[in-house]
Formats: C-alpha cells, sequence, structure tokens
C-alpha cells in the first residue's frame, strides 16, 4: 500500500433542532465491513457468549442504517498494521500501552493518506482486567456491560465521536443509553446516507395500551396493561383515568412478541406493564385512560384510550360469592348474523336482581369479559 | 362500602431508575485522582512528537514544562507523557474519544503513572486535566475543565457514593461546575491547588 503524507480533518460537528452528532476523522470507504470475532471466545456470568451480545450489538446498528457489520468467527493477528482485518478482543494491555485504572475499552482506527478520510482498519480492545457482563438497565457497579460498551465501541468505529449536546449512544453524558438514538442515526446517515424508506431513526419511547382498548367495555377487576420500549431505561410508566393520577403502573413484564416485533430496543424482551385494577370503582359509564412512560434522558411518550365502565346495581364489588346465582340462567348462543365470539348469560341473578351479561371474548387477556350488564 | 378497591398485581420487575454513565473510561472522583495519580504538576505543553517504534503502536508525545508539583517528584524541569494515536509516515492511528492536549496548552495534569506507557496517561483521560486560564474580569488564574466548562470549587465524596459510580462525563465526580444563571466566583488556581495539597496532608 503507498503511504502517503496524512492529513488531519478535523472533526464535524453538526446540529439541527432535530438531530446533533458529531463525526471522526474518518469513515469507511464502502457501506460495510467484516468485524473479526475470533478472539472473542467465552460467555458472560449471565450466560450470553461475547459473540452473541456482539452480535447483539452490530445488528441495531445493521437493522437501522445504510452501513453493515459482518461477523465472522476467523481469528486475525493482534494488533496488526499489516493486517487490515479488524481485530476484536479482551486484552490485558493495548497491544504495548498499559489500560490504565480507568479505561474500559478503545476503538483504534487506522487510515492512510492515499484516501485520508477513509477509515483502513478498526480494532476493538476491552479491558480484560475488568469484570464484565451482559445485562439490561442501569450499569451496575459489579460488572460492566459488554453489549452497551460494544454498541459504543462500533459506532466508533463507523466514524462517530463523542456527542455532547444531545442524548445518543455516543454521548459521554451519563445516561442508561443502550441502543442508538435518533441522533446517532443521523450522524450515521450522514455518513453513508439515510436508510431506503427514510424515517427509520428509533423513537426514543414507543408506548401502547392494550387494555383498555378505545371503545371497550369493562367492569369488575380487570388489567391496564400494554408494552414500552425505549432506547434508554423506562423509569416510570404512570396511569391516568379522566385526567387524575392513579399510580404507577409495575413494568418489565416478559413480552416475546414485542422483542420480535422490535429487536432494535434494549429491553424489548420484558416491554410489559400491567396492573389489576376495580374499574367498578369508576362511575358506570365513559372514561379516559392515560399511560405515560418517562425514560432516565427524560423523554415521554404517552398512549391513551377511552373505554366504558359498567357494573350491577351500582355496586362496586361483590365479596359474598353467593350473592351470584345462575341456577335458573340460560346461555345464548350468537345466531349466525352475529360474531360468533359472544355469548349472553340471560337470567343471571346478581344480588337479588335479574341481569342478561353480554360476555366478549379479548384476546389481549384471552378471557370472555363482560361488555354489557341489561337489567331484566 | 367498598370504596376504590384497587388490587395490585405486579408483572415482572420493577426496574430501578438509576442514572448512570456511559462510556469507555470510568469516572472518577477527584478523591481517587489524588490517591492513584503518582504525579500532579501544573504545566504547559511546549513540545509535540510523533513516534512509531519497531512496528509498535503510534503514540502522540507531548512535552510539558512543569511550573508547580502538587504530588509526587520528577527529577526534571520538563516531563514527556505519551498519548495512543497520531499520524506519522502516511499513517494515522486515532483512538475513539481521546483529546490529546493542545500546543501551548497550560493545565494541572493528573499522571496516573509517567513510568510507563499507557493508552491515556492521565488518569480518566479527560477528567484527569484541568485547564488553566487567565479570568478577564479578576485577571487571576482560574482552572475549567477541558470543555471549558467554569468550576467553582471542589468537593471530597466518599469513594463509594453513588455519585462516584459509573462511567466518564468528561468531568470527575467532587467538581462542583458553575451554572449559567450563577454568579459563583470562579475557582482560581492557587484554591484549587491548595485543596489538593491540604486533602493530601489530611491523609498523611
Amino acid at each position: 500500500m503507498r503511504i502517503c503524507r496524512f492529513l488531519l480533518i478535523a472533526s464535524l460537528f453538526f446540529a439541527t433542532s432535530a438531530q446533533a452528532f458529531t463525526l471522526g476523522p474518518s469513515k469507511w470507504p464502502q457501506g460495510d465491513t467484516t468485524m473479526y470475532l475470533g478472539s472473542l471466545s467465552g460467555s458472560s456470568t449471565s450466560g450470553t457468549s461475547w459473540k452473541d451480545a456482539y452480535t447483539e450489538a452490530a445488528t441495531l446498528w445493521n437493522n437501522n442504517t445504510n452501513f453493515t457489520f459482518n461477523l465472522s468467527n476467523a481469528s486475525v493477528a493482534a494488533c496488526s498494521e499489516s493486517d487490515l482485518r479488524n481485530y476484536m478482543a479482551f486484552r490485558g494491555d493495548v497491544c504495548g500501552d498499559a489500560w490504565g485504572d480507568s479505561t474500559l475499552a478503545v476503538t483504534i482506527t487506522y487510515s492512510f493518506n492515499s484516501t485520508p478520510s477513509a477509515t483502513a482498519k478498526t480494532d476493538i480492545l476491552f479491558n480484560d482486567t475488568l469484570n464484565w457482563d451482559v445485562y439490561h438497565g442501569p450499569v451496575l457497579p459489579a460488572a460492566h456491560d459488554f453489549r452497551r460498551v460494544t454498541v459504543h465501541e462500533l459506532g466508533h468505529a463507523l466514524g462517530l465521536d463523542h456527542e455532547t449536546t444531545a442524548t445518543a449512544i455516543m454521548a459521554p453524558f451519563e445516561g442508561s443509553i443502550e441502543a442508538p438514538t435518533s441522533n446517532d442515526l443521523a450522524g450515521v446517515a450522514a455518513l453513508y446516507g439515510a436508510p431506503s424508506g427514510g424515517g427509520n431513526a428509533l423513537a426514543p419511547i414507543k408506548i401502547e395500551l392494550e387494555t383498555p382498548r378505545a371503545g371497550e367495555v369493562l367492569s369488575g377487576i380487570a388489567n391496564f396493561q400494554g408494552w414500552v420500549v425505549s432506547s434508554a431505561a423506562i423509569q416510570k410508566v404512570e396511569l391516568f383515568v379522566d385526567s387524575k393520577l392513579i399510580g404507577n403502573i409495575p413494568f418489565g413484564g416478559v413480552r416475546d412478541d414485542v422483542r420480535d416485533a422490535w429487536p432494535q430496543y434494549p429491553n424489548a424482551a420484558n416491554a410489559g406493564f400491567s396492573m389489576a385494577y376495580a374499574y367498578s370503582s369508576f362511575t358506570p359509564g365513559t372514561h379516559t385512560a392515560l399511560v405515560r412512560a418517562y425514560d432516565v434522558n427524560g423523554n415521554i411518550q404517552e398512549a391513551s384510550a377511552t373505554f366504558t365502565t359498567v357494573e350491577f346495581n351500582n355496586t362496586l364489588f361483590f365479596s359474598d360469592p353467593n350473592k351470584i346465582n345462575l341456577r335458573n340462567a340460560t346461555a345464548v348462543f350468537p345466531p349466525a348474523e352475529n360474531p360468533g365470539y359472544q355469548m349472553i348469560i340471560d337470567n343471571a341473578i346478581v344480588d337479588g336482581k335479574a341481569y342478561a351479561i353480554l360476555l366478549v371474548w379479548r384476546t389481549a387477556t384471552q378471557n370472555f369479559e363482560i361488555h354489557t350488564i341489561t337489567p331484566k | 362500602m367498598f370504596k376504590l378497591m384497587i388490587i395490585n398485581l405486579f408483572i415482572g420487575l420493577a426496574l430501578l431508575s438509576q442514572s448512570m454513565a456511559f462510556a469507555a473510561v470510568a469516572k472518577v472522583n477527584i478523591d481517587q485522582m489524588l490517591a492513584v495519580s503518582a504525579l500532579v504538576i501544573q504545566g504547559s505543553v511546549i513540545g509535540q512528537r510523533v513516534e512509531q517504534g519497531d512496528g509498535r503502536n503510534i503514540h502522540t508525545i507531548i512535552t510539558l514544562e512543569i511550573s508547580d508539583t502538587v504530588k509526587g517528584s520528577w527529577h526534571q524541569p520538563t516531563i514527556d507523557i505519551s498519548f495512543l494515536g497520531g499520524s506519522i509516515n502516511g499513517l494515522a492511528l486515532s483512538v475513539g474519544g481521546q483529546h490529546i492536549p493542545e500546543l501551548g496548552q497550560e493545565g494541572v495534569f493528573f499522571i496516573e503513572n509517567p513510568l510507563q506507557n499507557q493508552v491515556n496517561p492521565l488518569f480518566g483521560w479527560e477528567q484527569g486535566l484541568f485547564v488553566v486560564e487567565t479570568d478577564a474580569n479578576s485577571g487571576e488564574k482560574v482552572i475549567t475543565t477541558t470543555s471549558k466548562q467554569h468550576i467553582t470549587g471542589i468537593e471530597f465524596l466518599p469513594a463509594d457514593s453513588s455519585q462516584t459510580r459509573g462511567l466518564s462525563d468528561g468531568v470527575a465526580t467532587g467538581i462542583i461546575l458553575q451554572h449559567a444563571s450563577e454568579l459563583k466566583a470562579l475557582y482560581t488556581l492557587t484554591k484549587f491547588k491548595a485543596d489538593l495539597r491540604a486533602r493530601l496532608a489530611e491523609g498523611e
């Protein structure tokens, strides 16, 4: 390779009202490169292999940018400027230099004056003298999260420098960001072009309220439930009904379906939130539920639905099951012209009074729920 | 009568929402910096060169002229410290997040170990450098962070304080930054060095 005098390219800073990012001195001349993981053997304490965690980190960039990190299990020469294959490894030193007591990982980028702004090789080294693991959520003092550090280092490998003015995986600010944000993706788009179709930048938070759905009729005790995913750790999910704060909804429930739909978000596998509540405590009629999610970076997202509550004879809660009597009730199944997933319990006696109760199958809860209560 | 009968059924774990740092360099605190750094000096960058020896990494070596020593001792009026990265013979090597002090820059340098080559010789990278500037109003020398954030003082926090965990945001824990709305007096170089020396004396 012809080696010429290197020209320094100053870091460039870009900021718009919507997105901010800082570019490093060089980028890859093409839209892909291969990272060699042959030296990343073994697994974390939590059981995730380093290669799997690395792959997840690379996928976060691959799925949302025009750049592709190809991954190879082959081993390549360590610390070699003549071998232009990208070397990934845990090491006790930085190719001859000491880590020092405060350095976790480094990304070392090589370029040549023949194409001064073109990255020729990038090595990513992780400090083998520290404790590492793979986990989501807040950074734990006992171990560094290999996956999110890898996401950050891969950002350097792409050509991004630290971003100090906005929410970003490339920010050196405090935060629990685990995935590239819209700022990071805008930076990569500036280097390699926007992904086809555009608009692929991840929203900081996505939230969906599944129960109640818009127009749903509820009674008795049922859930407020849904899912929320975010680039940074979720701080809380608040529930409001008719603009009144009810409280915080517990979150972190397992949701494999959300994980499959939104693999870009680090917490998608545990995106569920749910809280059982006495809907009968609401005045019979129409109400509006609103859930509001906050992440640790101050991002907020909301979802809402209007629902209706019904109840038996203004009674909020029956503690005595003997007040329900179905001995003389009849089941009415739907005729051909009606949906097949509903039925009526006619002449049900509840607290001494007769009702016709319409039950409807609810997909979200996988149960029949009371839809309408009609006094006889 | 039942009023607002609420039953909370928890699904999964409510995740903690601790705000923590993230970068490739750990967040350090000013006490750690004093304890770990073998040499703490006031100096100015008077030279810069790039070297690559026998197939080894490229290093940028800066020469500091020492004007005052807060901790440790050095046998010469200047000291060379080495940073991984630089360009020589047409080959450039850069380290993500690495910012090498510029020629002419004056500062207080927390040097972790002057006898060995490190990726970055300053403890905590940028956290281990305080830039010395002359305050336009008072004419006194004051210190700032490397990103030119004004400092009004320092405080020594327990090493196990939650504020000392996490990763670097470029400023060590215990450094009190001046907010835009504040008019507190800036932290002078003289006071900074006096506070560091007093802290060192407490530990002796």
